[in-house]
């Protein structure tokens, strides 16, 4: 019975923890994901006038939390970051595919064909692609954040130049590139 | 700076190359350190700067990301031993992150550089980045500076120093020179040994030894002059003695010599001859005869072997010889006034006999002294020889004179010459008519000294013209407001003086008493400067005045005179009217002169009427005016003279 309940408290221990990492790193994305695409070159030079938009895309059943989470954006930025204008919103991917006036892609939990289908969709249109998950990089997604002794931003090299992604060059001062 | 001027060359020389030096060495190494400091600083800025410019990318982009935790990105600068500090701020000034370099490191020596970091895409300021480098690489610099230049001032001063010792030995020389010029005597022969010839010392030596060689040239010529000189003040010398004691005429020795000859006894016996009537000689001969008279009186007393001097004009002096008796030394001079009255002198082919006086002194204490008054008392008594006695008193007469000449003198000063005035009565009515004046001094004490006491030596003593003046002026002021006649009496010597006269005309005019004033004048006087009274006369007579004849009839009684000199009055004299009643000689004399001025028409006084008898007598004989202590005695008139 002690082991038992100790299991439990431990698996409980284990799930508080990992909830609260996770919210740990949607927070770290939610305050870099709008500055990184403040970073980029193409979307500073096209839309200094316009409202961008930054895609929290969805598969399936998530909007709820790929609205949260873009919510939060607004929320946090208020639809501006350093001179760009952007606005938040939640997209499910088959939306994503239809539409070509997004100016960054943040995708959160999906399934590996479907982020393969997104790296390949930003790199045909030149849209950046920044992934919650940092294995979807091996799936063709431009870049991830994640929280390691610091916190690190992951860029796939290969997927910056198939895209002909250009950003401040500051940024490749502290991402890694693999 | 009188140190500074004083100084020695090779002092002077080292000090102003010190002072360039000093000059040169601190422009030098000020600047020099400006530059290495400037240089090291850029240099330490430089490369902080480059840290700062090689990390600041990341920092910004760090910072904008908001990723706090930057140690990994900055840990290649961060691990230089140089870097001492970084710290990134926000724009609110929090500090985002802090490093601190652990150890003792001194933030005095420390270069701190500033960034300002700003957002990559927009370039707004999003923070500010400080990099705290350390300085210890300048202070490293500046110590090996300061070693560098240390040595150079040590270098610096070893030369100086070997300098002063060179330059003192390149000036030693002229130390020398210096030391033998510095003893040179003139007349003496100075070789100068220098240890080494330079040009310019032997042109020094040259020029001394050329010096020297004048110097000695001049000093014997000096020497030749001296002795000329020594020759010519010992000459001098003997010729101004001669001049001092010996007289120049006779060349005998002179009064100075004998004063001095004196002056080593304590008394002495001493005569002195005096050349009877020489100045009737010199008045007939002529100066140059009487000085040729005087030089053989002089070579005539030398062949008696009286040892003579001459101290004066006409007046020769022996003294008593050692061995000689004061008898014996009288004896002696009687014998020779003897011989010179014997002694006959050619002047001009004309026989001159000499005559002398002489007075001696005795073991006197004053013997030029005593023996003048003696040679005076034989003079006054027509003695050819007289002997100083001090118990006739004559000094103290002497000293009795001066004091009433001082007397005299203080009491013109003091206004204590007073006038008495004694009544002349008409001898017809009885009453005053006339008063005559009659001086006297009124002493501290209030009595009264007599014109006989003081008048007598006020003439020589020049002061008898001031005192005539004087009682001119009181007379004439006093009968200026009154109305009676007066008589003030005059000397010939009053006569004679311009001044006088002109004094009496002036007081007479301003007094307007010229028409009441009558003179009083000796007949004895107006026959020896008849000239000069006459003008007088007539001169005060043209004014008003009158003029009176005193003492008349005891004189020589000149009528004939009396008629020139045109008088108004004869003052007959006391002597023949006090007796008048016993002595008919006296009588007949008065009543001769009486009849004499009646028949030429002017009045006659009758002096020293004492007695009622008297004044009857003169009455009766027909004499205008009585004088005298029966008629009236000396009175004073003025009131503020009381």
């Amino acid at each position: 019975m002690e082991i038992l309940i100790r299991s439990i408290v431990l698996i409980l221990a284990i799930m508080l923890f990992g909830h609260a990492e996770e919210n740990v790193l949607i927070n770290a994305h939610i305050r870099m994901i709008p500055k990184i695409m403040a970073l980029n070159a193409q979307v500073s030079s096209d839309n200094t006038s316009k409202t961008s938009l930054l895609g929290i895309v969805y598969e399936g059943s998530h909007k709820s939390n790929a609205q949260a989470i873009a919510d939060k954006i607004n929320q946090y930025y208020n639809g501006k970051v350093a001179n760009l204008m952007f606005n938040a919103v939640a997209i499910s991917v088959d939306d994503l595919m239809k539409q070509h006036d997004i100016a960054f892609v943040y995708v959160t939990a999906t399934s590996t064909s479907t982020v393969t289908r997104i790296g390949a969709w930003g790199i045909s249109n030149t849209i950046p692609t920044f992934s919650y998950d940092t294995s979807a990089l091996e799936h063709g997604i431009l870049g991830s954040i994640a929280i390691e002794r610091t916190t690190v931003i992951y860029i796939n090299k290969n997927v910056l130049k198939a895209g002909k992604f250009r950003f401040n060059d500051t940024l490749f001062q502290i991402a890694r590139l693999i | 700076m009188n140190r500074l001027n004083n100084a020695r060359l090779s002092t002077k020389i080292i000090f102003t190359l010190i002072i360039a030096a000093v000059i040169v060495f601190s422009v030098i190494t000020s600047i020099t350190y400006m530059i290495v400091r400037d240089l090291t600083i850029n240099s330490q800025k430089e490369k902080a700067s480059l840290l700062i410019d090689a990390v600041e990318p990341s920092i910004a982009i760090s910072l904008f990301l908001g990723i706090r935790d930057m140690g990994e990105k900055l840990s290649s600068v961060t691990r230089l031993n140089e870097v001492i500090a970084l710290e990134v701020m926000d724009l609110n000034g929090n500090i985002i992150h802090n490093y601190h370099q652990h150890g003792i490191v001194s933030l005095n020596e420390s270069i701190q550089i500033t960034k300002n970091l700003t957002e990559p895409s927009s370039h707004k300021p999003i923070g500010t980045v400080i990099l705290t480098y350390s300085g210890e690489e300048f202070t490293k610099t500046m110590h090996r500076f300061y070693l560098f230049y240390g040595w150079i001032l040590f270098g610096v001063l070893m030369i100086l120093g070997l300098m002063l010792i060179w330059i003192n030995r390149l000036l030693l020389p002229i130390k020398l020179i210096a030391k033998k010029v510095r003893n040179y005597i003139p007349g003496q022969s100075i070789v100068f040994e220098i240890p080494y010839a330079q040009r310019e010392f032997t042109q020094i030596v040259h020029a001394f030894e050329t010096m020297q060689q004048s110097v000695m040239d001049y000093s014997h010529q000096l020497q030749s002059i001296n002795s000329e000189l020594e020759v010519k003040v010992a000459e001098q010398t003997h010729e101004v003695t001669r001049h001092l004691y010996y007289d120049n005429l006779t060349t005998l020795p002179n009064r100075f010599k004998l004063q001095e000859d004196l002056s080593q006894r304590s008394s002495s016996t001493v005569a002195i001859l005096n050349i009877d009537d020489f100045k009737e000689i010199n008045d007939f001969f002529g100066i140059d005869s009487g000085d040729w008279l005087l030089r053989q009186i002089g070579l005539w007393l030398q062949e008696m072997k009286l040892s003579p001097y001459r101290i004066g004009g006409d007046e020769f002096a022996f003294r008593l010889k050692e061995g000689t008796s004061s008898e014996q030394f009288c004896h002696d001079i009687e014998n020779l006034l003897s011989l010179l009255s014997e002694k006959l002198f050619m002047i001009a082919e004309e026989t001159v006999h000499v005559r002398a006086t002489v007075g001696v002194a005795i073991d006197s204490d004053k013997p030029l002294i005593h023996a003048d008054v003696a040679l005076n008392k034989a003079r006054s008594f027509k003695l050819p020889f007289s002997i100083y006695d001090h118990s006739e008193g004559i000094e103290a007469q002497y000293q009795a004179n001066i004091a009433m000449s001082a007397q005299i003198r203080q009491a013109l000063v003091e206004h204590r010459i007073i006038c008495q005035y004694q009544p002349i009565i008409s001898c017809e009515t009885g009453k005053i008519e006339k008063y005559e004046t009659l001086v006297r001094i009124r002493n501290e004490d209030g009595t009264l000294i007599g014109p006989y006491d003081f008048l007598p030596i006020s003439q020589k003593t020049k002061l008898y013209h001031h005192i005539t003046q004087e009682v001119v002026y009181q007379a004439c002021n006093l009968f200026a407001t009154r109305e009676e006649q007066f008589s003030i009496n005059l000397s010939s010597s009053d006569i004679l003086d311009h001044r006088t006269v002109t004094t009496i005309e002036n007081i007479l005019r301003q007094t307007g008493t010229a028409d009441r004033v009558i003179f009083e004048i000796l007949e004895s006087e107006g026959i020896e400067n008849f000239e000069e009274v006459e003008s007088f006369i007539i001169r005060m007579k043209s004014l008003g005045a009158k003029i009176a004849i005193d003492d008349f009839g005891t004189g020589y009684s000149n009528y004939e005179n009396i008629l020139n000199l045109n008088v108004d009055i004869l003052k007959i004299d006391g002597s023949l009217i006090k007796s008048i009643n016993e002595n008919s000689r006296h009588r007949i004399v008065v009543e001769a002169i009486v009849d004499f001025a009646r028949k030429i028409g002017i009045d006659t006084v009758a002096e020293y009427v004492a007695s009622e008898e008297i004044f009857q007598t003169v009455t009766d004989m027909g004499i205008t005016y009585a004088q005298g202590f029966h008629t009236g005695k000396p009175q004073f008139l003025d009131i503020s003279v009381l």
